[in-house]
């Protein structure tokens, strides 16, 4: 080891991404490339009936492309394979995709768009998740006696928590290039996450032999999670356009198509029913959870499965229940984001969590400290945390970092303070101070918890490969399938090998992200590059050492060039065999859930205006636990970005639906947070290392998403009193939750309508 | 990618030429000034103008000078130099405080208070404050000049009073009254204060040599389908003391008489709360500046 593990070696994507010279799926030059465009669907439900073409329209001009088209499958190929690449009957969500047109320019392509019309007879439509019957997924987490449980309970809580939907708001749109290979095979380059499930799609639709399909990964600015599995759907619609026209095809999106047709996070209905008895104990927990899916499966199942296996909050309790199902809506389709599930029901989780404490009359903080896994606890399904649990260093460093005591403490004396005042100005006035505003601060605490890697059999069954090459030439070259996406694939798994050859970090490379080159190492998601791929190119380089070792009798890097010399080329490839001692049984929903969790704590400073109920969020200390800290700089780089996405997801990022349609379906009117609502975050990184990974990395990427909004929330209700139970708490919500509030302590009605 | 219709483009250099074009084209002629309201429109398919008229070209209209005791204030002058004009600054703060919050500086460099209330917008940031300083709008048109008094300038949401052909040239504020003060506050979807408004409010105070109340404004923005001018609100605190107790009650009356509506940035009932709360603050604010003022020296 050249002890490169635990440095910031520079990003290797830095320079060209800041130069500008990185290239783009847009900035890719392609000889002959037409211009492909999408019919959507401008109904929830319908029959489609018919599609007409304005015979006015000069059609030589253009090619069309409809589900009759299709060579192959009409599907995208995932899970369940039941979303068409193109809608051949029935339309099931507002901007479906029915019809693709391509032309040698922009304008005619849009001309041609223009002259298409969906002849449609209207169906009802179901938009609303607590009515939907039809589900894609459902399980039960059943651990204990549950009767015995409330049974035993001094105290019942009871809460019902919502969310809707998140955007990921990626800097680059999605985009695809096709070019139709002279064999009759196709390559395909664009912006994307997992090019081995774009490699499948295109060779389902398409009847191609997976042979002469070659999909590459162009940079790509961004994912979190919204590119891996739309691009699918894009690569297949820019192939079929680019067989049909007999050239390549380019299919951009702009913001708003980006917005209006892929996919979000799943809006969640989570409640929870816990007995507690008057010692602070968790004796029975009984959790509901509901999802909307939208209108086909995509990654909806897994979607569900972790959020159900992460609802019940990392707290001891010998009886629980999980029931958990991902309905069916004809709302755009739901898929795969940052945390996957988790943060809406670690949400509903946490809050959860402080309710009982306020019931409770015991500090939170406390609470948890009381409740949290330690090692050799056992989780809702049975499993025994044998390794690395740290969810005790994690809420210890947060409240030490952010002196939490402290800090609840000044709150406290300001509510009281208020409270005061209120009482001495009357009811009339609802407590105004003469000439000031009324803005109260309160800081909150989150604690989490996430799953690294697959859920269940998943690593098993993926089997990853991923292989290290010494060229002839000498060059060191890690391939893997793990596309960099901005979070530092690049240079973290080549920093690993590097660190376990010996050598410096600038000597191994990544391979370029193409399917001709790499092998499937599976995709780019779950936290599990670092963790689990990172542990395959940690194992393959330790045994291209020992082949070159033994040859040269000396060092790997005093003789790795002659060796490339005299040997020629070595390649070895490594194959995940599982770690030891994991067992998952699918059926029961029994067993090892995730080979090792990392753990999350998140202090959240905010102010909040008692009168307008908007909420300033100041300062996040946010603390994450990840086993070892490969490249500490791009590690604290995940924790803010994922907390403020977080923040984001708590207070502002609101999309709405209106018949099925998204409301806020441009960036003008879905808010994200800029560098002015941004908070002063604190990244704290803990390492616990993951004893069963060669280099100890547990996973990062999703973690810190999990507790910033909790613990929003929790601050929103320190400052205020009040909770909010539905994100994002925009400031009607809050204002909302204020005068229920201060009507209930007045008992005074509600001089006027409140949203 | 959102693209322009093709359209044709003039660019006079006299403001006799532009309306001469405008005037000739009956209303399908758009004049444009920083284009941050109507480039964005044109983009997005709600303006389709086939005739655009640059005035960009048409010199002295972008100078903030002084006239008759007040300040006249060009059509083409960017919020930016509103920001930075100290006679703004010290003379009518409530415009000061709301050329600080219109969106952010790239925007604030380009777009125009012409513009701004050219747009019609009920949400613009200009027209409250501007309803408060008493200001009058000066057009140019086909038959000649006229002055509009700034609260008749709105007729609803995106429709102004100016006819084919009429352009306003600038907006004259009279000299601000002795013993006044006044304020403008926003609240947007972000805490920051820089966004689109949910609720603007202007309040304009003047203090009696009694100390009592001699005369109040209030304007709202987001309210109502044009700038609204609270008067009952305004009239219940004549007369009376500038304490917390009549801010409070004017307060609640201009919220009664808001007329705002439910869109996808909020609910009329948020809005009316909001409309409440500004209203007070921007009175308390107004108050504050008009004892400083009233404090002989
Ligand atoms: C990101 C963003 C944020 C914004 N935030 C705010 C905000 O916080 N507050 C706010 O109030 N506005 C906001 N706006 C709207 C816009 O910037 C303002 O309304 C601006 O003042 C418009 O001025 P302009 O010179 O750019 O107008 P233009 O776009 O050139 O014109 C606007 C309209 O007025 C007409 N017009 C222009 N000049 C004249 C004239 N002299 N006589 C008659 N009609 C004329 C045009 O024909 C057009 O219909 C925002 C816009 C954007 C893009």
């Amino acid at each position: 080891m050249s002890g490169l593990i635990g440095t910031s070696v520079p990003r290797r994507d830095a320079l060209a991404k800041v130069t500008g010279a990185a290239r783009y799926a847009e900035d890719l030059v392609v000889e002959g490339a037409w211009f492909g465009l999408t019919v959507r669907s401008t109904e929830a439900r319908a029959r489609l009936l018919g599609i007409d073409r304005d015979p006015a329209f000069d059609w030589s001009r253009a090619v069309v492309v409809t589900a009759a088209d299709i060579p192959g499958e009409n599907v995208v190929h995932l899970i369940e394979d039941d979303q068409p690449a193109l809608v051949a009957d029935e339309i099931r969500h507002h901007a479906e995709a029915v019809v693709l047109v391509a032309a040698p320019d922009p304008a005619t392509a849009r001309a041609a768009r223009a002259a298409i019309r969906l002849r449609t007879e209207p169906l009802a439509p179901v938009l609303d998740l607590l009515a939907a019957e039809a589900a894609f997924a459902r399980y039960e987490i059943a651990k204990g006696d549950l009767g015995a449980g409330f049974a035993e309970a001094d105290l019942i809580v009871e809460g019902a928590y919502r969310v809707g939907h998140q955007e990921h708001v990626y800097i680059e749109p999605q985009a695809m290039v096709a070019v139709p290979e002279a064999d009759g095979g196709i390559t395909v380059t664009g912006s994307l996450q997992c090019p081995y499930y774009v490699h499948a799609a295109l060779a389902r639709a398409l009847a191609l032999d997976p042979a002469r399909v070659r999909v590459v990964q162009a940079e790509t600015g961004g994912g979190f999670g919204g590119k891996e599995e739309y691009p699918s759907m894009l690569a297949c619609h820019a192939a079929l356009l680019a067989r049909a026209a007999g050239r390549p095809v380019r299919m951009t999106y702009d913001r708003h198509e980006d917005i209006a047709a892929t996919t979000k996070r799943h809006p969640a209905v989570v409640r929870h029913r816990t007995g507690v008895t008057s010692d602070g104990r968790l004796v029975a927990q009984d959790i509901e959870v509901i999802m909307d899916a939208g209108a086909y499966a995509t990654l909806s199942p897994v979607v569900l499965s972790r959020g159900a296996l992460h609802a019940t909050g990392p707290y001891r309790c010998p009886n629980v229940r999980v029931r958990a199902r991902a309905v069916r809506t004809n709302t755009p389709p739901n898929g795969a984001f940052r945390g996957f599930g988790a943060p809406q029901t670690e949400l509903a989780a946490e809050v959860h969590l402080a309710r009982i404490a306020e019931a409770l009359e015991v500090p939170a903080a406390e609470l948890r400290r009381r409740l949290a896994y330690r090692e050799g606890d056992v989780t809702a399904t049975g499993q025994v945390l044998r390794h690395s649990v740290a969810a005790i260093d994690v809420l210890e460093r947060a409240e030490e970092a952010s002196d939490f005591v402290a800090e609840r403490a000044r709150t406290a004396r300001a509510r009281e303070s208020r409270l005061l005042d209120a009482a001495r100005a009357g009811t009339g006035s609802r407590g105004l101070h003469p000439g000031a505003e009324r803005i109260a601060s309160g800081v909150g605490l989150a604690l989490g918890w996430h799953g690294a890697g697959f859920t269940g059999s998943g690593e098993k069954a993926l089997a990853s490969r991923a292989a290290i090459e010494l060229a002839g030439d000498g060059r060191i070259r890690v391939l893997t399938a793990q596309t960099e996406i901005g979070q530092g694939a690049a240079t973290v798994l080549p920093q690993i090998a590097a660190d376990v050859l010996g050598v410096p970090a600038e000597s191994v490379e990544p391979a370029p992200l193409d399917t001709a080159l790499i092998p499937n190492s599976g995709p780019t998601v779950a936290s599990r590059t670092t963790m689990v791929v990172g542990g395959l190119v940690a194992d393959a380089a330790r045994d291209l050492r020992a082949q070159v070792e033994a040859r040269a009798g000396g060092p790997f890097v005093d003789n790795y060039r002659q060796d490339a010399l005299t040997h020629g080329p070595t390649r070895v490839d490594a194959r995940f065999e599982g770690y030891p001692g994991i067992e998952w049984d699918q059926e029961h929903y029994r067993g090892d859930a995730y080979p090792a969790y990392s753990w999350a704590a998140a202090v959240a400073f905010v102010d909040v205006d008692l009168d307008s109920g908007q909420v300033a969020v100041q300062r996040v200390v946010a603390v994450d636990e990840v086993g070892r800290v490969v490249n500490p700089l791009l590690a604290a780089g995940q924790v803010e970005g994922g907390t403020l996405q977080a923040v984001g997801y708590a207070t502002i990022e609101e999309m709405g639906v209106v018949d099925g349609r998204y409301r806020n379906d441009r960036l003008a009117t879905y808010l994200v947070p800029t560098a002015l609502d941004a908070p002063a975050i604190e990244a704290h990184l803990l390492e616990v290392p993951f004893p069963d990974a060669p280099h100890g990395a547990k996973g990062l990427g999703e973690l810190p998403m999990d507790v910033g909004a909790p613990a929003v929330i929790d601050a929103i209700h320190d400052a205020t009193g009040a909770w909010v139970t539905e994100l994002p708490a925009t400031p009607a919500r809050v204002l909302a939750a204020i005068r229920a509030l201060e009507e209930d302590r007045h008992g005074e009605p509600v001089d006027e309508g409140v949203p | 990618m959102n693209r322009l219709r093709p359209f044709v483009f003039h660019q006079p250099t006299t403001l006799d030429e532009a309306v001469r074009i405008l005037a000739a084209e009956r209303g399908a002629a758009r004049p444009l000034a920083g284009g941050t309201d109507l480039v964005v429109d044109m983009k997005l398919g709600r303006a389709r103008p086939p005739v655009v008229v640059n005035l960009k070209r048409i010199r002295g209209l972008d100078r903030i000078e002084p006239v008759d005791g007040g300040t006249r204030i060009g059509a083409l002058v960017r919020i930016a130099a509103i920001q930075a004009s100290a006679i703004v600054r010290e003379r009518y703060p409530a415009l000061w405080r709301a050329s600080c919050t219109l969106a952010t500086p790239p925007i604030r460099n380009l777009a125009t208070i012409g513009g701004n209330l050219g747009r019609g917008s009920p949400a613009g940031d200009m027209a409250p404050p501007l309803i408060v300083h008493g200001a009058l709008v000066e057009v140019e048109g086909p038959g000649g000049r006229r002055t509009v008094p700034i609260q008749d300038l709105h007729l609803g949401p995106g429709i102004t009073c100016l006819a084919p052909g009429e352009v306003i040239t600038a907006v004259v504020l009279p000299a601000p009254p002795p013993h006044g003060g006044s304020a403008f506050r926003k609240l947007g979807k972000r805490g920051g204060g820089w966004d689109i408004a949910l609720v603007g409010a202007a309040a304009g105070l003047v203090l009696g040599g009694d100390g009592a109340i001699a005369d109040a404004r209030i304007a709202l923005a987001s309210v109502a389908p044009t700038p609204f001018r609270a008067r009952a609100a305004e009239a219940a605190l004549r007369g009376r003391p500038p304490s917390e107790e009549h801010f409070a009650r004017a307060a609640g009356i201009a919220a009664e008489e808001a007329r705002p509506i439910s869109d996808v940035r909020a609910s009329a009932a948020y809005r009316r709360s909001l409309a409440r709360v500004l209203v007070l603050r921007t009175l308390r604010d107004a108050a504050g500046l008009a004892l400083d003022a009233a404090v002989p020296r």
